[in-house]
């Protein structure tokens, strides 16, 4: 943390009301972007931090718990970040990301019924989440029902964009939670908007190795 | 195969597609063609665990224990 934060923090103690004047808000949002840069850089240990010096000023602040929750079991922590995340859904229930986030902790869990209802509450709020779609199917595996893990899977691909990046590493993200048809439809359609896209071409090939089969179709 | 190939055409510094045609190379038996393909996922990606390894191993199958200690 650094001096103005330092600072900020002992400003809002000292205050004890948790209302924050406008430069407090910059200077949350300060914390905030620095956690957030870290999480995505993938320095999970030191967003964690971050997140938990913003949740010391404000522990209902509903991203800082959410993405502290879903950092925890990156760290080996699952029983904590469930709570996190419970906390963050109840203080913005309408906030799909924040399903999404608690959903999947909940698959780490191994609760996938209750992983599968909030995926489904995230859907309700924002239809147009590929992302979701794609836990969902992942989670709808996992519960042995396949016709609906398939149904998410077309929703996903109809709502991707249609970039053929954005479809590779679809196409990956099925591989690898074992979902291979749904690899081959996503890289077919990366590779008809650019059949020469050299990352899906590749990944076609490594799926037709991982099936034992080193030819195309 | 074809996929590979294509892909380290229209991207020929694409490392891990070497990797890829390398395998398929390797699985078919043709040993020198995947060893340069192996070769070539290293030079363009060094930390490449997995070409090094595969060319450490089909390098040393095949006797060029010499060529294996670079790769170390």
């Amino acid at each position: 943390m650094n001096r103005q934060s330092r600072r900020f923090m002992k400003s809002v103690r000292k205050r004890g009301n948790g209302q924050l004047d406008a430069r407090g808000k910059d200077t949350l949002d300060i914390m905030m972007s620095a956690a957030v840069a870290h999480h995505e850089a993938g320095d999970m240990v030191v967003a964690l931090a971050e997140y938990n010096d913003i949740l010391e000023l404000y522990p209902d602040h509903p991203d800082a718990l959410s993405n502290s929750g879903f950092i925890m079991p990156h760290l080996g922590d699952i029983e904590s970040a469930l709570p996190c995340l419970r906390r963050a859904a109840e203080l913005a229930p309408g906030d799909a990301s924040i399903r999404n986030n608690l959903g999947m902790v909940l698959k780490s869990a191994g609760l996938f019924n209750e992983a599968a209802t909030e995926l489904r509450r995230a859907l309700a709020i924002n239809p147009a989440l590929t992302l979701v779609y794609i836990n969902l199917g992942t989670v709808l595996h996992k519960l042995h029902k396949p016709d609906e893990a398939a149904e998410m899977n077309r929703k996903a691909l109809s709502t991707a964009r249609d970039d053929p990046t954005t479809l590779t590493n679809l196409a990956a993200t099925f591989q690898g939670s074992g979902q291979r048809e749904a690899a081959e439809e996503s890289l077919a359609k990366a590779l008809a908007i650019n059949p020469n896209h050299a990352e899906a071409l590749s990944s076609r090939g490594f799926l037709y190795c991982f099936k034992g089969d080193s030819r195309p179709p | 195969m074809i996929d590979f190939s294509a892909a380290v055409a229209a991207e020929p510094r694409f490392a891990n597609a070497y990797f890829g045609l390398g395998n398929a190379q390797s699985e078919i038996g043709d040993s020198e063609a995947a060893i340069t393909a192996y070769r070539e996922a290293v030079k363009y990606n060094p930390v490449h665990a997995n070409a090094c390894l595969a060319l450490s191993k089909l390098l040393r199958d095949e006797g060029r224990l010499r060529e294996v200690i670079p790769l170390l």
